[in-house]
């Protein structure tokens, strides 16, 4: 019962008209500006249907897994859950929440099930409202419409790996912390830190084989979870891995290619990606390596806030 | 219900880093009474309160609240706390706060909504009931906090200062209401409060601390009657004639005037003194107003206490 109380008041806050309104637009903006531009790309390039239904679903879901579940699910998933521990902390209402009967770890439990479900619930709505905006925006027909919603649930499983890992850190960060504002921004930097990680150290060291070698990937937020969308790519675009050439940019963040970094794109000679899969763990492996990530996070935050000094 | 402890602290010990703030405190309430608790401030009052609901850890020793350990789910269950300085979420409603928190305390929720509506009537608040608690008053805060650690129907109220933001009117308001709980609801109350003619009208027992320790324990009945022991009062119209007259009498230990022109006089032998200050009177031709023994208020039994502690 406490518990739920928790999960009921975490929704309710992150459910404000003000911050739902602006995480819609924040969400969507992207694919509208990204829409209208394929827009002319398309009426210039003269496809045929079959090459437009797949040039469309390509881009939906790259669109989907570097903006939507990228940069802006995990931006939104650390918002929300930066400030669940320390706000409270800082705001003085931690003390008398404590004093209630419900176990400290349910009240962190109940802030991470609320917002995994908040999160779960926007990107719902926001791909939804993504597959509307490319259909009215683009020459989509039925059938590819058809394609765009059935990819949906494939990219909102993966979603829910992306809302767990960074809910759970941030949450971690805001128990260990009790200032929202710095929360925040460490929250942020872990963002940038994971998704660049891969690009920045191939930048810097040159070449995969010293990746390779001194098995860099296993701390590559972005390759794990380039790996990890690999299955859901795979069945979001019909159940067939396609030939590495045809998936454009999603590969180069998704890292799962060997050469495939955007570091090494852009120090090669002539700017071509290589197509082939780097395979380094199976995309199982790096699905639970980042569930241990989240089981750990959500250790720390419970065990801080369980040990925790309010007020 | 008699002898039935609420609260039994051993040793309590609190420490911040090398600041002793609670230093082996021994604490007993028992159930069904209004018990004060007492010190100046510094005294480690606020921290022993955040130790008993749970909201710190103790460094050292032992505490229960009705016979389970401090700090956990059971012992919390027993208790509803009203901090110092309440904190709220400024966008809710009154009534929705207090059936959230109500809701947090396991309570379903139309039972919740039916006490929280019951609360707020009680305490003045149901015309606020709809309103944000971000525009209430301190006072009309502290009353929902109150209401807050209530929610629940808990057997032990823990107020840390609960009347600091009340004007007068609504201090005496609250503190009847709150002087009808143990027999109405066989709610226990552990109040701490700096304003001690407040908690005279209040409470049964107190604990007075200083510096982290227990300084004294007992009823108040009990404490009154140490204090007044051997301690009269004496009002003549010529109090300073009647007290040089006194002075060196063997009966007498100590004398003293106060502001408001009365002798007090600590004496071992009543009929010894009697006949010294009818002497004294005659001898100075005084008009004897009052004689008798000491009235001790609470805060004699505090300054009395605390002195104690300073000589030791």
């Amino acid at each position: 019962m406490g518990f739920k109380a928790v999960v009921r008041k975490t929704l309710i806050d992150l459910t404000g008209w003000k911050r739902t309104t602006i995480l819609l637009l924040l969400g969507l903006l992207v694919p509208i500006i990204i829409g209208i531009s394929w827009r002319f790309h398309l009426r210039d390039a003269g496809l045929s249907p079959d090459m437009t239904t797949f040039y469309i679903l390509k881009s939906f879901v790259g669109i989907s897994f570097i903006w939507t579940s990228g940069f802006f699910l995990a931006f939104a998933a650390v918002t929300s859950a930066a400030g669940a521990i320390s706000k409270e902390s800082s705001d003085g209402t931690l003390l008398t929440l404590v004093s209630k009967p419900i176990a400290r770890r349910q009240i962190v439990l109940g802030k991470f099930t609320g917002i995994v479900i908040h999160a779960l619930l926007m990107i719902t709505v926001i791909y939804l409202m993504q597959a509307v905006i490319l259909w009215f925006l683009l020459p989509v027909e039925a059938p590819t419409f058809g394609a765009l919603l059935l990819a949906i649930p494939w990219m909102i499983l993966y979603s829910l790996l992306v809302i767990l890992v960074f809910t759970s850190i941030s949450l971690a960060l805001s128990s260990l912390i009790d200032n929202q504002v710095v929360t925040t921004v460490l929250a942020c930097g872990m963002i940038f830190f994971v998704f660049l990680f891969g690009s920045i150290s191939v930048m810097f060291i040159r070449t995969s084989q010293t990746y390779e070698e001194n098995h860099l990937y296993m701390i590559d937020g972005s390759y794990q979870f380039g790996n990890a969308f690999a299955p859901a790519l795979e069945q979001a675009l019909g159940g067939e891995m396609l030939p590495a050439q045809e998936l454009g940019e999603i590969k180069g963040f998704a890292g799962i290619f060997k050469g495939g970094r955007i570091g090494e794109y852009y120090s090669s000679s002539d700017y071509q990606y290589p197509g082939e899969l780097a395979n380094y763990v199976t995309p199982a492996v790096s699905v639970i390596l980042l569930m241990v990530l989240v089981a750990g996070s959500l250790t720390v935050a419970v065990l801080t806030t369980e040990r925790k000094d309010v007020g | 219900m008699a002898n039935e402890v609420m609260i039994e602290t051993k040793g309590l010990t609190k420490k911040f880093g090398k600041l002793l703030a609670v230093d082996s405190l021994d604490v007993k309430v028992q159930k069904g009474v209004i018990h004060g608790f007492v010190g100046p401030n510094g005294a480690g009052k606020s921290t022993t309160i955040k130790l008993l609901v749970g909201a710190l850890r103790r460094t050292s020793g032992n505490g229960f609240i009705k016979g389970y350990p401090i700090g956990s789910v059971d012992a919390r269950r027993a208790i509803g706390y009203s901090p110092e300085r309440p904190s709220f979420y400024k966008d809710w409603t009154a009534f929705d706060y207090l059936v959230h928190m109500a809701a947090l305390s396991g309570i379903k929720t139309d039972e919740a909504e039916r006490r929280s509506q019951d609360l707020l009537d009680w305490l003045e608040l149901s015309d606020f009931a709809k309103a944000k608690v971000g525009g209430f008053s301190a006072g009309m805060k502290q009353r929902l906090s109150i209401a807050q650690a209530m929610s629940h129907k808990p057997e032990l109220l823990v107020l840390d200062e609960p009347t600091a933001n009340l004007d007068p009117e609504g201090r005496m308001s609250l503190l009847q209401k709150l002087k009808s709980l143990p027999q109405e609801q066989g709610v226990t109350i552990f109040i701490s409060s700096h304003i001690l003619s407040e908690l005279e009208f209040l409470i049964d027992s107190v604990t007075l601390i200083n510096k982290g320790r227990t300084v004294a324990e007992d009823s108040v009945k009990v404490m009154k009657e140490e204090i007044a022991l051997n301690r009269y009062v004496l009002n003549t119209s010529n109090n300073k004639a009647v007290m040089k007259a006194l002075q060196g009498h063997a009966a007498i230990q100590r004398m003293e005037l106060d502001n408001d022109g009365s002798i007090h006089i600590s004496s071992p032998d009543m009929g010894q003194l009697q006949s010294a200050v009818m002497e004294a009177v005659t001898k100075t031709g005084s008009l004897l107003k009052y004689f008798g023994e000491e009235q001790v208020k609470l805060e004699d039994i505090y300054r009395s206490t605390m002195d104690q502690g300073k000589d030791k």
